[in-house]
């Protein structure tokens, strides 16, 4: 039959479907009702505290290449620059001077002075090259007016007022000599030191005027093995360097003498520990004068001494030795303000003192001890900064910045008040899970009366009556609450959310973030506020480990706990270990992980359980056996039962092998095959399977003419990205692999020619997107892959890796994107019903919300009838960039690393985490909220209208009553 | 006002003959042998009459039998009319074709009362059921043209289950 004139609906049908999701983005009045971001600066390096008393901020430069400023009220971040992430934005040195502070950053490239008030960058000048030593200000007697840089080979000065280069000099005889030690006080020169080890120190003094050098000697010091740490000027320029092997001090004015004199310590009766450096610390109140005579030798870890030098006397102040027992190491501060020096850290089971010593007696001061306790978790205090002040009556006062080895930064008040705290290790956030909260006693009590069946009719009733009782009784007191709180102004009400009161709201939109730092510090954030509801730090886990986290049993089955799983393994050692525990209160569990002897390589998270629900975690080892954690003799049959049918699959980047093995009974494996890739051509860079939590509720697409095409839905399908290791423009590539994890077989490769990493690569249901840069077109571009089997499903009840007959078809489109990203992830809802957005993080901090249908390999390019039908939109290479798509709005996410997305009670919503240097929590609702009603929806008219209509129809039905009655009547 | 009257009494008794005024009236008994007017006194002949009654009769049995089969042109013309989109006035259409001889049919021990008196019953209600089985089935097939039969695999790939899983594998790159 001929069709009928067609009306122009179906042509508008994809159009509109396109527009839809562009109205994706936030109202006003949203914003931060569903999301909020935490901003932080990482691990301290540099950092400088305020002398006086009124100050209200600390300016700080970190080890993540952030220059900022805090508020020491409140630990706000009042400003804060981030540089690159990479070694160039490292910041190298800082030096403050007034409202300014001077940053060396970029390994001495890059010279930048910051206005501290509000964060605006005086001026920056880039400087020479050669590897930066140190840089200081140099100060005339009037007046500190310029900033000195240490180069390898070269000196310079600079303006301070506008980073203007006064002179440049050049460092004689400096291929053999390192110059390291820069030193001025005020009197028109400057010193620079520089050590031939084991042989000699060069002394050059500059003129500040004009660069000359003035004076040149050299200091024979043949036992002198480094200057850093073991030397340091004090009193007027005179160098002390230590000799632990003599035990003696070196002195000499950097001035007048060309000779070093020798004074033993063994009068002083100082003990030497013998496997430790000795060093010298010695503090320059002011540039425009001398150091202090006094200074510290540190003779051990936890043995300080203060000396003093003075009129070429060299005396004995006082001992500062940790007592025995306590193991943790004194701390020496410096001091800004002129007459006190302070000092000391003492420790007694984690509660530690401040105490203030005068520098020029070494007598502790009276009333000056700050005493302080950290928690359970027994980290060590690392870095200590003090803050000296004059109060009103004349006595001192201070506060005290201290750091501690999980990066938590704390800023204490006399006598030992905690101002605030940071915590700055979730700067480094590796590792993120969410897992639900547990329910409340009556919800639990409802589901487990689900969980039972034999109970008898009677029994299951009045089990059913008391749990309804149970809820009326939680509803009623709910309602109390909220009458009561409804009496109060609003600003009052606050729910707070602490450990006790966690109870999972009714879409299950609220849950906990299990965090992992890369310090070794574990964090439970509740979602829906990010209230860090508990820290627990991890005392033996080195810099740079390796983590994985996984959950083995979640909270759906009360009354045993939920429990997480932590796998660390230590980059060097190679040694790992498990660690155990709660999401939800973070208490380490009880059950006791089996003791790894041999390096673990991989895991394996089964979804077989012990009787006690916890699934089954297998941990393969450099041997290929398998340990299987709970080891239960249930667990041990069942694995047994079911070995035949578990695979995995080992991945060696460096090697370029790929790997796949099977379990047999007695828990060994047997390898069963291995893709080489060569290692000269290209290496791996990564490694994606399918998330395990993911469902797919459709399980083909309808075509234009109705039939269905079937998605290939391999759940053991891995996609291995490598890059070449040729990086020149004209033969760089990268290849694509899809490999079946169960036999090795290879389903479709292809290499994309002149095209450079990093790859950024999404693998989910039956597709996977990549991300490049195309060094031909100098552009980012993105390719979608995707696996269909066709029109007919080959076997539609059960899939098995093994008999797979039919290889796939594989559609695959590109894209140009207008930007580099620096993460991405797919959204994840509960039942895969909602379509797919593809959240893409973008170096601005931004995060932009996709659609996948966007990324379509079967978008034509002509437009058919059918692909209409199909609600394809028609091809168009470039991916524009919307920023009402981005769902974060103004909140950008700083380097961001990674986004974590986890599904919510809701098929609509799914919850989203962008972690980097900052931390950003939001839900996101890819196919709009289709299952609850909008926030703006009118309860109120809605209402009136249907009361109004009841109304209405119990007026008219009298109405009409009265009227079949008058008429009978007639 | 006269006339009036008259007029009044001429509806009232309307074949009312005023024979009074004639001389020499007939007594009473007399009248009923005369009969009224337009009396016969010959009986009618039967056969003229009830045979082209009946004719008749079978006439509108097979205007009933045949209804819906004259249906299915103007169906057919609608049909073309009205297109395979999905709007709301070719589905009311369809809906009426399809209604219709489905009403028919559940109606049809009426009709076939109906066609009671016709001779050629069974061939009428033969008649009658392909009409409305055949705008049934033009019904349907507009309903199959327009897409609205479940009739393709990919009306059930909502309830088309995710395979189970025979292998399960793990791992990644070594840690």
């Amino acid at each position: 039959m001929a069709a009928g004139p067609r009306t122009p609906l179906p042509l508008l049908g994809p159009l509109l479907l396109v527009l839809l999701p562009l109205a994706a983005a936030v109202y006003e009045d949203q914003v931060g009702k569903f999301d909020w971001r935490q901003q932080y600066v990482g691990k301290l390096k540099f950092a400088s505290l305020e002398a006086s008393q009124g100050s209200k901020k600390l300016v700080v430069a970190t080890e993540e290449n952030v220059v900022a400023a805090l508020n020491s009220r409140s630990g706000e971040i009042l400003w804060r620059h981030v540089d690159k992430g990479s070694p160039e934005g490292a910041v190298d040195a800082m030096l403050i001077h007034g409202q300014d502070a001077i940053t060396v950053s970029s390994a001495g490239r890059i010279l930048r002075s910051w206005e501290t008030n509000i964060g605006g960058l005086n001026w920056e000048t880039s400087l020479d090259t050669g590897s930066f030593q140190g840089a200081a200000l140099v100060g005339l007697p009037e007046a500190v007016k310029y900033v000195a840089v240490l180069k390898k080979a070269a000196l310079s000065l600079h303006y301070l007022s506008n980073g203007h280069q006064k002179w440049v000099e050049h460092l004689p005889e400096s291929e053999s000599t390192q110059y390291e030690l820069l030193y001025s006080r005020g009197t028109g020169v400057i010193h620079v030191v520089g050590i031939v080890p084991q042989s000699h120190l060069n002394v050059l003094t500059f003129n500040v005027e004009d660069g000359e050098i003035t004076r040149q000697v050299r200091v024979a010091a043949p036992w002198l093995g480094e200057l850093q740490g073991s030397c340091a000027v004090v009193g007027e320029a005179v160098l002390v360097c230590v000799d632990a092997a003599e035990r003696s001090l070196h002195l000499c004015a950097l001035d007048t003498e060309q000779d070093m004199r020798h004074i033993p310590l063994q009068s002083m009766e100082l003990e030497f520990a013998d496997d430790f450096q000795a060093r010298i610390l010695a503090t320059q109140p002011s540039v425009t004068s001398a150091s202090r005579t006094q200074f510290f030798l540190q003779l051990s870890p936890s043995h300080f001494s203060l000396l003093q030098y003075k009129q070429g006397l060299l005396s004995h102040l006082r001992d500062f030795q940790q007592k025995p027992g306590s193991s943790d190491g004194l701390h020496a501060g410096s001091t800004l303000e002129d007459a006190w020096r302070q000092d000391s850290l003492i420790c007694s089971n984690q509660t530690y003192n401040i105490n203030l010593y005068l520098v020029e007696t070494g007598q502790r001061l009276l009333d000056t001890t700050i005493t302080f306790s950290l928690e359970q978790g027994g980290a060590k205090p690392q870095q200590l900064y003090i803050q000296v002040f004059l109060k009103k009556d004349d006595s001192v006062g201070y506060r005290a910045l201290v750091q501690t080895e999980d990066h938590m930064l704390m800023f204490l008040q006399q006598p030992g008040k905690v101002v605030w705290s940071r915590e700055e290790s979730l700067a480094e956030v590796v590792s993120l899970e969410m897992v639900d909260l547990p329910l409340t006693g009556a919800q639990a009590e409802l589901e487990g009366e689900f969980g039972k069946k034999a109970d008898g009719l009677l029994g299951m009733f009045l089990k059913r009556l008391s749990s309804q009782l149970i809820l009326l009784q939680a509803w009623t007191a709910h309602l109390w609450k909220m009458f009561y709180d409804a009496r109060k102004p609003r600003s009052q009400i606050k729910n707070e959310i602490n450990i006790d009161n966690l109870a999972r709201d009714e879409f299950n939109l609220q849950k906990m973030m299990v965090m992992v730092t890369a310090s070794g510090k574990l964090f439970g954030i509740e979602s829906s506020s990010g209230t860090i509801l508990w820290k627990q730090y991890l005392r033996n886990v080195r810099p740079g480990s390796s983590f994985k986290l996984m959950v083995q049993r979640t909270t759906a089955h009360f009354p045993h706990p939920p429990q997480c799983t932590l796998l660390v393994k230590d980059k060097e050692t190679k040694m790992s270990f498990l660690y155990v525990f709660n999401p939800i209160f973070g208490k380490r569990s009880q059950v006791a992980p089996p003791v790894l002897k041999r390096p673990i390589l991989q895991t394996l998270l089964l979804p077989i359980m012990d009787q006690d629900y916890a699934k089954v975690l297998l941990l393969i080892d450099d041997e290929y056996k398998v340990t299987p954690f709970p080891a239960t003799k249930n667990v041990l049959r069942q694995l047994e039962e079911i070995a035949h049918s578990i695979y995995f699959y080992l991945v060696d980047a460096e090697q370029g092998k790929l790997s796949g093995f099977r379990l047999k009974k007695d828990l060994s494996t047997e390898e069963i095959w291995e893709v080489a890739i060569p290692t000269e051509v290209q290496r791996i860079v990564a490694v994606k399977g399918k998330r395990s939590n993911e469902h797919v509720h459709s399980q083909g697409r309808v075509m234009g003419d109705r039939s269905v095409l079937y998605k290939s839905l391999n759940p053991n399908l891995l996609a291995v990205v490598t890059e070449s290791t040729d990086t020149h423009h004209e033969r760089t590539f990268i290849g694509i692999y899809l490999m079946d994890g169960v036999t090795g077989r290879i389903i479709h490769s292809s290499v994309q020619k002149k095209a450079k990493g990093p790859v950024h690569m999404v693998h989910s249901e039956n597709w996977v997107v990549y991300q490049y840069w195309n060094t031909k077109a100098r552009r980012n571009e993105f390719t979608v892959l995707e696996l269909y089997e066709g029109t007919e499903q080959y076997n539609a009840t059960a899939f098995s890796s093994l008999d797979r007959p039919i290889l796939p078809q594989v559609l695959q489109q590109s894209y140009i994107f207008p930007s580099a990203i620096s993460a991405m992830e797919a959204t994840i809802t509960e039942r895969g019903i909602t379509s797919r957005h593809l959240l893409i993080g973008l170096p601005s901090g931004a995060i932009l919300s996709l659609p996948k249908a966007l990324l379509d390999p079967r978008r034509p390019e002509i437009p058919t009838e059918q692909s209409r039908e199909e609600n394809l939109i028609p091809y168009s290479p470039d991916v524009q960039i919307h920023a009402e798509r981005f769902i974060n709005y103004n909140q950008t996410i700083f380097r961001m690393r990674g986004i974590y997305t986890a599904p919510s009670g809701l098929e609509s919503t799914c919850l989203v985490v962008a972690y980097g240097l900052d931390i950003f929590q939001t839900r996101v609702c890819p196919s709009k909220q289709f299952d609850v009603l909008k926030d703006d929806y009118d309860y109120v008219l809605i209402s009136s209208v249907l009361f109004g209509l009841v109304f209405a129809t119990m007026i008219t039905k009298r109405l009409a009553q009265v009227k079949l009655l008058n008429r009978a009547w007639r | 006002m006269a006339a009036a009257a008259a007029a009044l009494r001429g509806r009232r008794f309307k074949w009312s003959l005023d024979l009074g005024a004639a001389p020499g009236a007939r007594p009473r008994g007399a009248a009923e042998s005369r009969g009224p007017l337009g009396f016969a006194e010959r009986q009618l002949g039967e056969g003229g009459v009830h045979e082209s009654d009946k004719i008749l009769m079978e006439k509108r049995c097979w205007d009933v039998a045949l209804a819906p089969l004259k249906q299915i042109p103007m169906n057919l013309f609608i049909m073309y009319m009205a297109g395979n989109t999905i709007s709301i006035f070719p589905a009311m259409m369809v809906c009426m074709m399809g209604w219709r001889p489905l009403q028919a049919l559940m109606s049809l021990s009426a009709t076939l009362k109906a066609l009671e008196s016709s001779s050629r019953r069974a061939l009428q209600a033969l008649v009658f059921l392909v009409g409305n089985g055949l705008g049934l089935a033009l019904a349907l097939y507009k309903c199959q043209a327009m897409g609205l039969l479940p009739t393709r695999p990919s009306d059930w790939l909502a309830f088309v289950t995710p395979p189970q899983r025979m292998e399960f594998t793990g791992g990644g790159l070594i840690l």
